[in-house]
């Protein structure tokens, strides 16, 4: 069979506007908390979750079922959004994101990446299709993928924020709001062109709402962060950390730990606050527009901090954990570095 | 409080601290900057994370037109800061 005539335009409609909008994201954030290797790898992860997405849908929706079209609606909108959860809990987990921002630009990478797949697939299928439908899928439905998982990971990253990442349940709220919202577009409740406009009225607000609070918590974090990291260095390095109140907790476990546990505690404090600030001047450098030149000393000093935590056992990062800051944020500021290791 | 003050040989010295209260302040007096000059910490006290950042956008500003700040007379606390930063492959430090 030809092609279709207008298939450049077809296509350009339904995978464009979805690629656009993360272009702007990624480009929106002035910290450019996400590497492109990564997001390029979670658009394809998405992908093949649109995969595996159409090949559950049909085993458990199929024609021969004959279930309620709103059961087939939720419950396909459900299996979608648990698929494109995967990637999120999982960068969640592994402390890959700590902002709203990049919880937002991952999630929004999750859905471009399964709309794409889905919105080509559907074209290879329904060539002869008008423009018009394409419109709709490529400014509708495949933003609207890629919004609603961004939700997902906002809500998730923001509930880890406040009540801590161990929590199985943060992820409920935001993958309930991504299947009602996914379900209700899927409705069309109001003619699809009306549908497609409420998507691009609505998410690019929510959307630059969020990166607003998002960066003004990161600055928060980094200057306050930066300053108590170069304050913990000053004290290390001044021959009076006996006499501080750090000093004076540490003495106070002489009779619990032995004395070599206690040295490399110290230690741990030092290349712990060393590549603290470290992670912090790249972030600075990064807004302010400077490039990040390899710092080869980062991987050495990664190793060094993971000796030491095996050294001090878990009992002493239990005791070191009052002097250490151990939010996402923190954490995530190691993982930062990791990908940055030459 | 932060003094900022240009001495005769066009040396900039900054005394004081150089903290998150004097940014508006110091920023007025760094968006002026246009050209190549050497910063004197020898009376600097203190700089927070808010004054690096009036400096690292004053040395981006710069050295787009093929100028820097350099800076001299740093104590080894602040030098130790730049370092560990990374600062210090951004700024000539003497």
């Amino acid at each position: 069979m030809a092609p279709a005539p207008d298939l450049i335009p077809k296509l350009a409609a339904a995978v464009l506007p979805v690629c656009l909008f993360l272009t702007a994201l990624i480009y929106l954030d002035s910290y450019k908390l996400v590497p492109l290797r990564r997001i390029v790898g979670v658009i394809a992860l998405g992908g093949v979750l649109a995969g595996a997405a159409w090949v559950l849908n049909g085993v458990l929706f199929s024609d021969e079922q004959g279930a309620h079209p709103l059961v087939v609606a939720f419950g396909a909108a459900l299996v979608e959004e648990i698929l494109k959860a995967i990637p999120i809990v999982w960068l969640l987990g592994s402390r890959r994101i700590a902002f709203l921002v990049d919880a937002a630009i991952c999630g929004f990478a999750v859905g471009t990446g399964f709309a794409l797949v889905e919105n080509v697939y559907y074209l290879v299928e329904l060539p002869h299709s008008p423009v018009m439908l394409w419109l709709v899928r490529g400014f509708g439905t495949a933003v609207m993928h890629g919004g609603v998982t961004a939700i997902f990971a906002i809500m998730a990253t923001a509930f880890a924020t406040r009540f801590g990442s161990r929590r199985r349940d943060l992820f409920v709220p935001g993958l309930a709001l991504a299947v009602l919202v996914h379900a209700l577009f899927n409705q069309y409740l109001t003619a699809p062109i009306v549908t497609t406009a409420l998507v691009l009225v609505l998410l690019p607000p929510l959307m630059v709402l969020v990166f607003i609070r998002s960066e003004r918590s990161l600055e928060s974090w980094l200057s306050f962060g930066f300053d108590v990291d170069a304050e913990m260095l000053r004290l290390l390095q001044s021959g009076n950390l006996s006499e501080s109140a750090v000093g004076l907790y540490l003495k106070s476990l002489r009779d619990r730990l032995r004395g070599e546990v206690l040295a490399d505690m110290v230690c741990y404090l030092r290349v712990r606050a060393e590549l603290s600030l470290r992670a912090k001047g790249i972030l600075m450098m990064r807004e302010s527009g400077h490039p990040v030149p390899p710092d080869p000393s980062i991987r050495a000093k990664l190793e060094e901090l993971r000796w030491l935590a095996k050294s001090i056992g878990p009992t002493g990062r239990l005791a070191l954990a009052p002097l250490l800051a151990r939010s996402a944020e923190d954490l995530w500021e190691l993982t930062l570095l990791e990908s940055r290791a030459p | 409080m932060l003094d900022i003050r240009t001495e005769p040989n066009d040396t900039i010295v900054l005394s004081g601290r150089f903290d998150a209260s004097q940014v508006e302040k110091a920023r007025a007096f760094f968006v002026e900057i246009s050209e190549t000059r050497t910063l004197d910490f020898a009376e600097l006290d203190y700089i927070s994370s808010a004054g690096l950042g009036i400096l690292l956008a004053t040395q981006k500003k710069l050295s787009e037109s093929g100028h820097a700040l350099r800076l001299v007379n740093v104590n080894p606390h602040v030098r130790d800061v730049f370092h560990f930063s990374g600062f210090d492959r951004i700024f000539q430090i003497e």
